[in-house]
């Protein structure tokens, strides 16, 4: 399997807090990975280390096998990134901020700078200067200056921060539309997670407390058994239900047996429905657990 | 390297610096005209690179805390350049700003010296920009200094206010430390952040006959060159290491 980002036993300590304790996980090519918690879980702290804007206390980044640490003009070559707001040269117009980072890089054709300019829809305001740009605006500047040399991989902290429904709606279809592109995205949104992402990567109190996927390619879904006895069918299942409730994460044919195996052992089932792979619900949960543990 | 440093001309070029050095050279030379005496239209000219290293010391002092306050190195940090590069290129624009304004300088001197036809030969004009020369080593070291306040505070103002106080201050202080015997001041960079001290040499000579020490504008430039390479390494190996946060 290719992993195009790897990170590597990440811990960072500031002012004597261990705000990432020993973060390792890899990304395929092409992926659509979010990464979620709450605030000051250490996401954005994540995040900058990803970019260099960080330095690890321990650990390092791999984008393609090349380390951020060793090599980092080589490494972070095909890396584009958006960390919290994109704030550019406010004096300055859109056409000349994206002449300075294109000037960064090696040999980028003038072609394809207008043809994001294109994609991203900011072509009328480039003569503009950043400081009359809205929220929205900004948000497609950024865009086109991470997007500039072509990134395989996109590190996007909080994209969807201040975007009107418009914004969003825009943002969605262009990071649906990054084919070959490995994608990082960290939002409070859950809905937009969900949404966009192939797998969601939880963070809580700097550690990672959970990766799954969201989008698999088995025939698995999730399904809520309402049944007269919760606590018998909890521990005749206790291997497959996932929550407080009776539901369970499996194909129809393992429904089919679940079924009859509760109506075996004298348990009525009242209904079997299907529950959509509830994000937000999960994210609540696995913050329930962090608290009790 | 040259791209880098054309995008610091981009970034920080500001002409309300350059019309304030043009205003004080036209308010430099109407003190003549009302005076009509040219050894006060020379002395003036000898004040011109202490104003310039003020105005330098603000370009530099915001130079990467600017930077870091605004955000604009989350995305600048980023791109595939070392951050060595990114600090050494705007230490070259700092360099190239200075001798630009000795050159704006020099050259507003040579059209008001021919507008108002003065009888001054070629030697004396010569004789006039070396002086001027001579009076810039501290605005150099100004700028490896600022550029390291820049690097380790977070706060361009706070930057500013050190750099000019010291600017400023630093004849006062040096005579201060001097009096109470601290005679190693002379092989700091203080006394020399000054170089107008120099204008009146009997004046000089009799501070380092007074405290036995040997102020001169040789030991000046070997001295703030030191401090500077110095300023210039700790620089780099500080913003090397730095957690870019606002």
């Amino acid at each position: 399997m290719k992993y195009v980002v790897e990170v590597k036993n990440i811990s960072k300590i500031i002012k004597g807090k261990e705000v990432l304790k020993n973060i390792n996980f890899s990304i395929e090519e092409g992926k659509v990975v979010g990464l979620i918690g709450p605030n000051g879980s250490g996401k954005s702290t994540l995040l900058k280390i990803m970019t260099g804007l960080y330095k690890p206390t321990t650990g390092d980044t791999f984008y393609n096998g090349i380390s951020l640490k060793e090599n980092y003009e080589k490494a972070i070559e095909n890396v584009g990134c958006i960390i919290e707001n994109p704030t550019f040269y406010k004096d300055l117009t859109g056409k000349e901020n994206l002449e300075i980072f294109k000037s960064m890089f090696k040999d980028i054709d003038e072609n394809i700078v207008k043809e994001i300019v294109k994609i991203v829809n900011i072509e009328k305001s480039l003569g503009k200067k950043f400081k009359t740009y809205s929220l929205g605006m900004k948000e497609r500047l950024g865009l086109a200056g991470a997007l500039l040399n072509s990134p395989r991989v996109l590190i996007l902290d909080e994209p969807t921060n201040g975007l009107d429904p418009l914004g969003l709606k825009e943002l969605r279809s262009f990071i649906k539309g990054l084919k070959f592109t490995t994608t990082i995205i960290s939002s409070h949104l859950l809905s937009e997670i969900e949404n966009l992402c192939d797998e969601v990567i939880f963070i809580k109190s700097g550690e990672i407390i959970d990766r799954k996927i969201l989008k698999n390619q088995t025939n698995k879904k999730y399904v809520d058994f309402e049944v007269d006895d919760y606590s018998k069918a909890k521990l005749l299942l206790s291997n497959m239900a996932v929550g407080e409730n009776l539901k369970i994460y499996a194909t129809d044919e393992e429904i089919s047996d679940i079924n009859k195996e509760l109506v075996n052992n004298n348990i009525k089932v009242y209904r079997i429905y299907e529950t959509s792979n509830n994000l937000e619900d999960e994210y609540f949960n696995k913050l329930k657990e962090g608290n009790n543990d | 390297m040259i791209k880098l440093v054309k995008n610091e001309y981009k970034k920080n070029y500001n002409m309300k610096h350059n019309i304030l050095i043009i205003l004080t050279i036209i308010t430099i030379t109407l003190i003549y005209k009302y005076s009509q005496n040219i050894n006060i239209f020379l002395d003036t000219l000898t004040y011109i690179p202490s104003f310039i290293a003020l105005i330098i010391s603000f370009s530099a002092s915001s130079i990467i805390s600017k930077e870091i306050s605004e955000e604009t190195f989350k995305i600048y940090l980023t791109k595939p350049k070392k951050r060595s590069e990114i600090l050494i290129s705007k230490i070259i624009y700092l360099l190239l700003l200075t001798i630009f304004y000795q050159l704006l300088t020099i050259t507003i001197y040579l059209v008001i010296i021919l507008l108002t036809k003065q009888n001054i030969t070629l030697n004396d004009f010569i004789k006039i920009i070396k002086e001027f020369i001579s009076y810039t080593p501290p605005i150099y070291f100004i700028i490896f200094f600022t550029t390291f306040l820049s690097v380790i505070i977070k706060n361009s103002k706070l930057t500013i206010t050190i750099s000019t106080i010291l600017l400023i201050t630093s004849t006062s202080l040096s005579e201060l430390f001097l009096s109470i015997t601290w005679n190693f001041i002379e092989y700091t960079f203080l006394p020399y952040l000054d170089y107008t001290i120099f204008n009146n040499p009997q004046n000089i000579t009799l501070i380092n006959n007074i405290y036995n020490i040997n102020l001169t504008q040789t030991n000046g430039i070997i001295i703030l060159s030191t401090y500077s390479i110095i300023f210039l390494i700790l620089s780099i190996i500080i913003f090397n290491r730095k957690d870019i946060t606002n």
